[in-house]
């Protein structure tokens, strides 16, 4: 019985309760995520859009940023194709850059401070959180002479950027 | 036919599920190398997005104009959901031009695996030597 007693009373040892911490830590950081990818619609022959209405895809890009007034937001449509058949005419490019959708009331005023230059359009991400951007883009082949695309795929990638100030 | 519509339904929204790329800190601290007048950064990746497993790594100025560096792999792997850990080498004497170190998707040649966008993002490397 006195044998018994021995575990009885290695069990019995308290158990220090210990804590582990878990760190976090908040800092200046941008993340570019791609929440839709876009596709380009063929209304007319001679006519590639990212417009709902000609049968395209609007790509849509978030950018998260963690602190406010620490990053810059460029976003390029695409002004040249990175993959497509052989052309041998003149393609023009258009496009814009918005604001779709924004976690903070205080980003509502982000459209309307933004510059364009060239295909770029540059935020200045004021506030802390989430912002989405649609981008859309429009080719046309011919130069004004609505020549038809070369039947084939057509791929051009739109470009955005997340620059600290 | 309705559940045929069904499935494709749940399939596109499956395709367009949220992508990131992530690369910390804004504002790296220079540190000496082991090499003279050489400064290195150390930087590190976050890559989810599923259909992007490459990034080229850039030194640019302030008009983002490329400048010379040293590291490791120019392009990296970095796979889904995980995080790559790289060193930026740069001359003191770049250091006065020098203003972010950049990560740049790539996409694949392979047909039909392009993404649409691609991204950048920086960090910001003033306060260097100047």
């Amino acid at each position: 019985m006195k044998y018994l007693a021995i575990p009885l009373l290695a069990l019995a040892t308290p158990a220090f309760a210990n804590s582990v911490d878990i760190v976090g830590n908040v800092a200046a950081k941008c993340v570019i995520q791609t929440t839709k990818t876009g596709a380009y619609g063929n209304p007319t022959p001679s006519k590639l859009s990212t417009s709902a209405s000609d049968g395209g895809i609007l790509p849509e890009i978030r950018i998260d940023v963690a602190i406010a007034n620490s990053y810059t937001a460029n976003i390029t449509y695409p002004t040249s194709f990175t993959s497509s058949p052989s052309l041998n005419d003149v393609v023009t490019w258009t496009g814009s850059v918005a604001v779709s959708n924004t976690s903070d009331a205080g980003m509502s005023g982000y459209d309307s401070a933004k510059t364009v230059s060239g295909a770029t359009t540059s935020y200045s991400l004021t506030t802390a959180g989430s912002t989405w951007f649609a981008v859309s883009s429009v080719a046309e082949y011919g130069g004004g002479s609505n020549k038809p695309f070369t039947g084939g795929t057509y791929i051009a990638q739109t470009t955005a950027s997340c620059i600290p100030n | 036919m309705y559940s045929k519509l069904k499935a494709l339904v749940i399939i596109t929204l499956l395709g367009s599920g949220v992508s990131a790329h992530e690369q910390t800190p804004a504002y790296p601290k220079m540190k000496y190398s082991t090499v003279k007048d050489v400064v290195k950064f150390e930087l590190s990746i976050f890559n989810q997005r599923e259909r992007v497993k490459y990034y080229r790594i850039a030194l640019f100025d302030k008009n983002f104009v490329g400048l010379p560096f040293s590291t490791r792999h120019r392009i990296i792997k970095v796979d889904y959901q995980t995080r790559k850990n790289f060193d930026v080498y740069v001359k003191k004497s770049d250091m006065d031009e020098a203003q972010y170190i950049c990560t740049i998707s790539k996409t694949m040649k392979e047909r039909g695996s392009k993404p649409f966008v691609r991204s950048m993002v920086c960090s910001k490397i003033t306060g260097g030597t100047k």
